[in-house]
């Protein structure tokens, strides 16, 4: 249209204009597709434990270990107000602020989608507090987040969750009579059979003569069938995760984030995004627009995996 | 039937040295397996008539094994037996815990229900109703009607031998009559004498009559069945098997009944019933349940439209073997 000179000059402003607002709702738009491509991460939901380790580095580590301690515990307090308890804290031996390991729990509902990008390596250059002649050291510090599952504390007459089934899903069969049945014959033929039609498990009780207590058992089996079958997946999903997560080499080369003090600059290498503020981010304030950007990079390569299948 | 191979009786006599005295009734070594634990659960449990090797041997003769354990589970109750009453049947079981279930789904929880179950044998029908219903608040009066005073007498055991598992309501609910069916004018003024205090009126007459043929009962029925069920359950005098139909009907019209349920043999019976009730005019529409095993098994008829909803029966559900 712009490029049309026949065009009605009244127009032609109206149509610059317009150029700027649909292109800003086009990036929405974008998002939204993305987003709605995406499926949720099956465990998004949850709340998360998150893991700090020193990496490379030594006692300059442990200490870079202890400001990202300090950095999430403030995030969870002030940002947030996600209660934070912590799970277990070693200190380091070094004495200071120096962190060995710190495991903590952020019990929030969602916790683990919005930590799940601060896995990974983070390295720090900075000048340490212990060091005298003045040199930039390089170190890293080693973030593992993994979904927190709730606990299952069964009260009086509670049912295992894992247990829970919808009746429709359940095929009950009856062991039938040979031949045609009612008053011609008086065989017992109480055995029942239940098939948990979308897992495909199989509870088959003959043990009673009353088909009313096969019925109750074969349900009781098949539901702790299908708990265990539940938590052992549940269970090598998580382990499939930790893996994953502890794959990631704790080297200096590694890391996925750095932060460097003597340019005041933290970057994410994933997304390419860097705040220019570092002491207000290891305040936890600028953690939130840093989290958003990787999680948009999380999206979009979750989308570039949709592609190539 | 397949024939009992030396092969198979002596699997069975490595699994248990009395194993091979059930073959002959049990036909194969799990049924058998099967049954000699409930024989030797019940020599445990003190009720046992003579050694277990005895109740072996009588049940490879044929005994029903209800018989010699004098009992049979119906539903969460346990029906007692004995020689004289008809053992209560899995399809019966079925469709009368269905009908429980579908009153219970349609009909308003204040409903006081009032039921005639004819030809009520061991009283299985009328206790697990009214357990049933009262389990979920539901008030009814049942009342079995039997032309065998044995198995009046074995109702009225019943109720007493189920009284943990029933409501404790039940012994003014449920009750027991002499009645002959096919004399029908005597056994509605019987039945309306029993129920006068509350307006007279039955919603639901239900029946599992005697059902077969003289025919039948040579040809199709089990050994078992025939050499130890009272033939006075099982045939009609004359040896019609559609005898009680007609006579179950009326008597449902007199005492004013919504529905009426009957249990029929299966096939052809169940059309003949259904023809015949449909040609009486009494009622808005009859309709057939198949049990579990997809065999026509019940004959049921309603009296209005408002009890339309009876005509849909329970699921079949069933498999012959396990390996199936």
């Amino acid at each position: 249209m712009l490029a049309d000179r026949n065009l009605d000059p009244e127009l032609r402003p109206l149509a610059v204009s317009d150029i700027a607002s649909t292109e800003s709702s086009l990036s929405t738009l974008a998002t939204t597709i993305t987003q709605s491509l995406v499926t949720p991460h099956p465990f998004a939901h949850l709340s998360a434990l998150v893991e700090i380790r020193p990496g490379a580095g030594g006692s300059e580590a442990s200490l870079f270990a202890g400001d990202l301690l300090k950095l999430y515990t403030t995030y969870c307090d002030d940002v947030r107000n996600w209660p934070l308890s912590m799970v277990s804290l070693t200190a380091s031996t070094e004495g200071g602020d120096g962190v060995q390991e710190a495991i903590f729990e952020v019990e929030a509902p969602g916790a683990y989608e919005i930590f799940r990008g601060e896995a990974g390596v983070h390295r720090v250059q900075r000048v340490p507090a212990t060091e005298k002649q003045g040199r930039t050291h390089t170190s890293t510090v080693n973030v593992v987040v993994l979904p927190s599952f709730p606990e299952v504390e069964l009260g009086e007459g509670e049912e295992d969750p894992d247990c829970i089934i919808d009746m429709k899903d359940v095929r009950v069969d009856v062991m039938r009579a040979r031949g045609a049945g009612g008053q011609h014959v008086n065989t017992t033929d109480s055995a029942v059979r239940m098939t948990h039609i979308p897992t495909g498990i199989v509870a088959a009780i003959q043990d009673s003569r009353s088909q009313h207590k096969n019925r109750a058992k074969a349900l009781m089996v098949l539901k702790s069938r299908i708990a265990e079958k539940r938590r052992a997946e549940r269970e090598a999903e998580e382990l499939a995760l930790r893996r994953s997560v502890t794959k990631v080499n704790a080297g200096r080369s590694d890391k996925m984030r750095t932060y460097n003090y003597i340019q005041n600059r933290v970057t994410d290498h994933r997304c390419g995004f860097s705040l220019h503020d570092l002491p207000s981010f290891m305040n936890g304030e600028t953690l939130d627009s840093m989290i958003d950007q990787v999680r948009k990079w999380q999206m979009e390569r979750d989308v570039e995996n949709l592609d190539t299948r | 039937m397949p024939r009992i191979t030396w092969q198979l009786i002596r699997t069975a006599r490595r699994k248990h040295p009395l194993l091979p005295l059930l073959l002959p009734e049990c036909r194969t070594v799990e049924q058998a397996f099967m049954e000699l634990r409930w024989l030797m659960r019940e020599q445990r449990g003190g009720g046992g008539r003579g050694g277990l090797k005895a109740l072996c041997q009588k049940r490879g003769r044929g005994w029903p094994i209800q018989y010699l354990l004098g009992t049979q589970p119906f539903g969460p109750l346990e029906i007692l037996c004995e020689r004289g009453v008809l053992i209560p049947r899995p399809e019966t079981e079925q469709y009368t815990s269905h009908l429980a279930g579908h009153i219970l789904k349609h009909l308003h929880p204040r409903t006081q229900l009032r039921i005639v179950d004819l030809c009520t044998g061991t009283g299985c029908i009328p206790l697990l109703l009214h357990r049933e219903l009262s389990t979920a608040g539901m008030a009814s009066r049942v009342l079995g009607v039997d032309i065998s005073a044995k198995a009046v007498r074995l109702g009225r055991r019943n109720l007493e031998h189920n009284k943990q598992e029933l409501s404790p309501s039940v012994g003014e609910d449920v009750q027991f009559l002499l009645g002959d069916v096919l004399d029908v004018e005597c056994l509605v003024k019987a039945i309306e004498r029993r129920f006068q205090d509350g307006g007279g009126v039955v919603d639901v007459v239900i029946s599992n009559p005697p059902y077969i043929s003289k025919e039948g009962f040579n040809k199709s029925t089990g050994r078992s069945v025939r050499n130890y069920e009272p033939r006075l359950a099982l045939v009609p005098e004359g040896g019609d098997g559609d005898v009680f139909y007609p006579a179950i009907a009326r008597a449902a019209e007199k005492l004013g009944a919504q529905a009426v349920v009957a249990e029929v043999e299966g096939w052809e019976q169940a059309e003949r019933v259904k023809r015949e009730w449909e040609g009486s005019g009494v009622w808005e529409g009859v309709d057939i349940w198949k049990d579990f095993a997809g065999i026509e098994r019940t004959v049921v008829g309603w009296r209005c439209a408002g009890w339309e909803w009876i005509r849909d029966g329970p699921d079949v559900v069933s498999y012959r073997d396990w390996e199936e």
